[in-house]
């Protein structure tokens, strides 16, 4: 047994200390030696030199179970023996007295596939088990079992063996049968088995097969389709470059190559899925279930991408995946899939447009950044802003909204209080810093928040906090920018710019604005 | 219910083992299965000897009664023992007739025989919500038979089951505090069939030691769909996306159903709109599951998980979660992938 050394370790004291269960559910994921350890324990019961933890295999009975010919060990395929009757038969059988061994033994395979009547036959069974008969249930999918049935039985998970013991499992067969072996092969192997230690025997064997008795990388690529993963990657590349044209190439290329295309999509749906989880769950490495070159691949695009870009790509990735599956135009399906993600412009779904307003508000920020090192924070004082710290989703938020959009202060004066409740409900603390400043001015889609100097403490922490304060008038309907000044005595209401500096940079931000808006949209100012 | 007067004393009589007197029938109800079954078991070995059983002893199901079969048993007598035992299980399940027939032998008692009934409930597991059992009505047998008879509890829940893990823990000579005895039970669920065994199986484990660790509990007891969804809405709680992603994904992977856990989700965020509203009352903890209808340890669990959720914010959650269901039931996503993208965005900081 590899990879199980829990299982083995309660089975092995089991036999020890004369506590052997009469019934066993075996749960984990295909080829991780449930039936293996269930036939092994069938051996070390009814081994002529025990029971012992570790049966002799020479014995009549041990080599008679090995062979599959055990009178006593009964192995039933529950995806194929499924009724009622089968288990009915099971019961009938199972009354009568083990002929040659110790312990008469079912092993169930696939047990989850039995119909509710079966289990409920099968139930009776466990409920009052005959003297000397084991039931051993194995199971991929253990909560398809029923309730009654797993309660009674006692459960061994068996977990997806580890990578490193399956190199060491597949060196040792390859010494014996004399294969010639490289040790980043062996590695692609186990990885490629994900778990599974029958998986990387069998495809060892088709190795072997393919390269002569000789298992390296070259081989591997070509036989196991990993240039799927690769074409896969490139896709992503294309798709974080904006670059339709390659992309469409790409796509033709699979096509001439008789991919299937269908297939691709889904591949690269989970590639999405697994590059938003690592930018998401910060690079959660088990929630990845990719080998670790994929994953370091996965993790150096995640830089490229942004989570709100990630979730949208999955959505029009699934609709694509749904109209595959009654339109047999894959190719078209795909490469209109492929404009939506890469030609954002051929897009005019709602959530389309909002990510174009959104990224054309980051560039704007951008290149007023670029205008204005410090930023928006253009109060004497302030901080500015760190090169790397304006992060692509900040943007959105820090820039105020285009012209369209002017309240008054006295409109804004009279929202505030609800305002303020709805920032109090979202975030205590920033509800308690803006509660006593002043509202100054409420002027070309910022609001200018004024703090006594008793309160610079305050006004330090809402500047720290302009994000999300900003985001958070905007979720109460008030779109609108936020920067903050001292303030020595109560304020005029209303204040107009009275710099012909800040004119001049209005003026600069809305005709860049609009600019950008008429570029972006291909549209004209009428 | 009881008798007031004559059942209340017999049902609060928990079984310390059967005496050598012995009333004509035995009617144990609860949800210790377990402990109902080392009863009979205990009964059994007073009545007659082991080999006698096969002629003196006969189970009926409650699932599928056979009257007939049960009035040919009910006029044998024993066969060289003192009593013949008959042994019904799942009463709840029978109909008003097949019990009124039963009842009909339970009022007149005759010396060389012995009625145990059955009345002991399993909560449904997680996983088959869909198919739950139909609700039975939950009215015991008449108080003028309870005098008659013996009427016995075998309570389930955390609070009963906990000093019995620890029975069974002293009887598989193993030890453990307090605190892992309850949180063995927690992972477990309170299930005792289910609780009797893992305890089996952590004592071959440890063999020939004895002492129960949490660490070891947590890696090897197979925890109940219950504790995952626990776990999970902790994750949420805490807006820890990379908990809730694994959870989730191990929920899936055990065969809990999508619906299912959407439905979950619904409740609990339900639960923490119930407590967010109820916040200003003031209330008592204990005031507020009551006024709620809650469970006091969810409540307490939802008051805590709710401060980090604004009223808004579970509003959004609750319509996310109806999107999610929409997208399901009409088949535009693939169920996991729009799981696991459900939680991201009930666990996203901020929106």
């Amino acid at each position: 047994m590899y990879g199980q050394p829990h299982a083995v370790r309660v089975l092995q004291n089991a036999i020890k200390g004369e506590r052997v269960a009469h019934a066993y559910l075996f749960a984990g994921p295909r080829g991780t030696g449930k039936t293996s350890a269930a036939r092994i324990l069938a051996k070390a019961l009814n081994c002529k030199k025990g029971p012992a933890p570790d049966p002799c295999n020479q014995c009549e009975i041990c080599l008679r179970i090995t062979s599959g010919t055990g009178l006593d060990v009964t192995e039933i395929d529950a995806a194929s023996n499924r009724g009622i009757d089968e288990i009915r038969a099971l019961r009938e059988n199972a009354r009568f007295a083990p002929s040659e061994c110790r312990y008469k033994l079912y092993i169930i395979d696939e047990v989850h596939m039995l119909t509710p009547e079966a289990f409920n036959a099968l139930l009776k069974t466990l409920e009052e088990p005959p003297a000397q008969t084991l039931f051993i249930l194995a199971t991929t999918e253990a909560g398809k079992v029923p309730h009654t049935i797993a309660s009674r039985c006692q459960r061994l998970d068996f977990r997806r063996i580890p990578i490193n013991e399956i190199v060491a499992r597949l060196r040792e067969i390859a010494a014996e049968e004399g294969i010639e072996c490289e040790e980043d092969a062996l590695g692609m192997v186990a990885r490629k088995a994900d778990g599974s230690l029958r998986d990387a025997v069998s495809l060892l064997d088709q190795v072997t097969s393919f390269g002569q008795n000789r298992v390296d990388i070259e081989g591997l690529n070509l036989l196991l389709g990993l240039a799927e993963n690769v074409a896969v990657t490139e896709f992503m590349d294309v798709i974080a470059e904006k670059k339709p044209s390659h992309a469409l190439e790409l796509i033709n290329r699979l096509y001439g190559e008789g991919k299937d295309l269908q297939s691709f999509l889904r591949a690269v749906t989970e590639h999405v899925r697994d590059i938003l989880v690592v930018i998401t769950c910060n690079g959660a490495r088990h929630l990845v279930e990719k080998p670790e070159a994929a994953f370091l691949q996965i993790s150096a695009q995640a830089t490229k991408f942004k989570a709100a870009e990630l979730m949208h790509a999955l959505k029009i990735l699934q609709e694509a995946g749904q109209e595959m599956r009654w339109n047999p135009q894959h190719r078209i399906i795909l490469e209109m899939a492929v404009l939506a993600l890469t030609h954002p412009a051929a897009d005019v779904s709602l959530p389309a447009l909002k990510q174009r307003v959104s990224e054309l508000e980051r560039r704007l920020n951008a290149a007023l950044q670029g205008l204005h090192p410090g930023g928006q924070a253009q109060e004497p004082g302030e901080k500015p802003q760190a090169p790397g710290a304006s992060g692509r989703d900040r943007g959105a938020v820090q820039e105020p909204p285009p012209k369209s959009f002017s309240p008054t202060l006295a409109e804004f004066e009279t929202a505030w209080p609800t305002v303020l409740m709805e920032i109090k409900e979202a975030d205590m603390p920033l509800g308690t810093y803006v509660k006593d400043c002043l509202l100054v001015n409420v002027e070309d889609g910022l609001l200018t928040l004024g703090f006594p100097p008793d309160r610079s403490a305050h006004k330090e922490r809402v500047l720290q906090m302009k994000d999300l304060l900003s985001s958070l008038l905007g979720n109460a309907g008030w779109p609108l920018g936020v920067r903050c000044v001292n303030v020595e005595a109560p304020p005029a209401p209303a204040q107009s710019p009275d710099t012909g500096s800040e004119d001049g940079e209005e003026s600069l931000q809305e005709a860049e604005l609009k600019e950008a808006f008429v570029r972006e949209f291909n549209g004209e100012v009428v | 219910m009881p008798d007031k007067r004559t059942g209340a004393t017999r049902t609060k009589k928990k079984a310390a083992g059967p005496g050598t007197h012995h009333s004509p029938f035995y009617f144990l109800m609860g949800e210790n299965s377990v402990e109902a079954e080392e009863y009979v078991e205990a009964l059994l070995a007073v009545v007659m000897e082991k080999n006698l059983r096969p002629f003196n002893f006969t189970v009926f199901e409650g699932r599928q009664f056979p009257l007939g079969e049960f009035r040919a048993v009910m006029d044998e007598l024993p066969v060289a023992a003192k009593k013949r035992v008959v042994l019904i299980k799942d009463y709840q399940k029978l109909n008003s007739d097949t019990r009124a027939a039963i009842e009909k032998h339970l009022q007149k008692p005759v010396r060389e025989y012995l009625i145990v009934i059955f009345w002991l409930v399993e909560e449904p597991s997680p996983s088959h919500q869909g198919k739950k059992e139909k609700k039975t009505d939950k009215k015991p047998i008449s108080a003028d038979l309870q005098k008659l008879g013996e009427v016995m509890q075998f309570p389930g829940g955390h609070k009963a089951l906990v000093p019995w893990v620890e029975k069974q823990f002293e009887r598989r000579k193993l030890s453990a505090d307090r605190e892992v005895l309850e949180h063995f039970l927690t992972v477990v669920g309170a299930f005792p069939q289910k609780l009797a065994v893992e305890a089996d199986k952590v004592a071959c484990y440890l063999y020939p030691n004895s002492i129960v660790t949490r660490d070891l509990v947590d890696e090897l007891a197979s925890p109940a769909p219950q504790y995952r969804i626990f776990s999970l809405s902790d994750a949420i709680g805490a807006r820890d996306s990379t908990k809730a992603v694994h959870g989730v994904r191990e929920l899936l992977r055990d065969g809990v159903e999508p619906v299912a856990l959407l439905g979950y989700l619904v409740s609990h965020f339900r639960n923490l709109l119930a407590v967010k509203s109820a916040e200003g009352s003031r209330a008592t903890k204990d005031a507020l599951a009551k006024s709620l209808g809650m469970h006091p340890y969810t409540a307490e669990r939802a008051l805590i998980q709710a401060r980090s959720f604004s009223e808004k914010r579970l509003i959004q959650a609750l319509e996310l979660i109806l999107r999610a269901d929409l997208s399901l039931k009409t088949g535009k996503q693939e169920p996991h992938l729009l799981m696991e993208l459900l939680l991201l965005k009930l666990c996203e900081k901020r929106r």
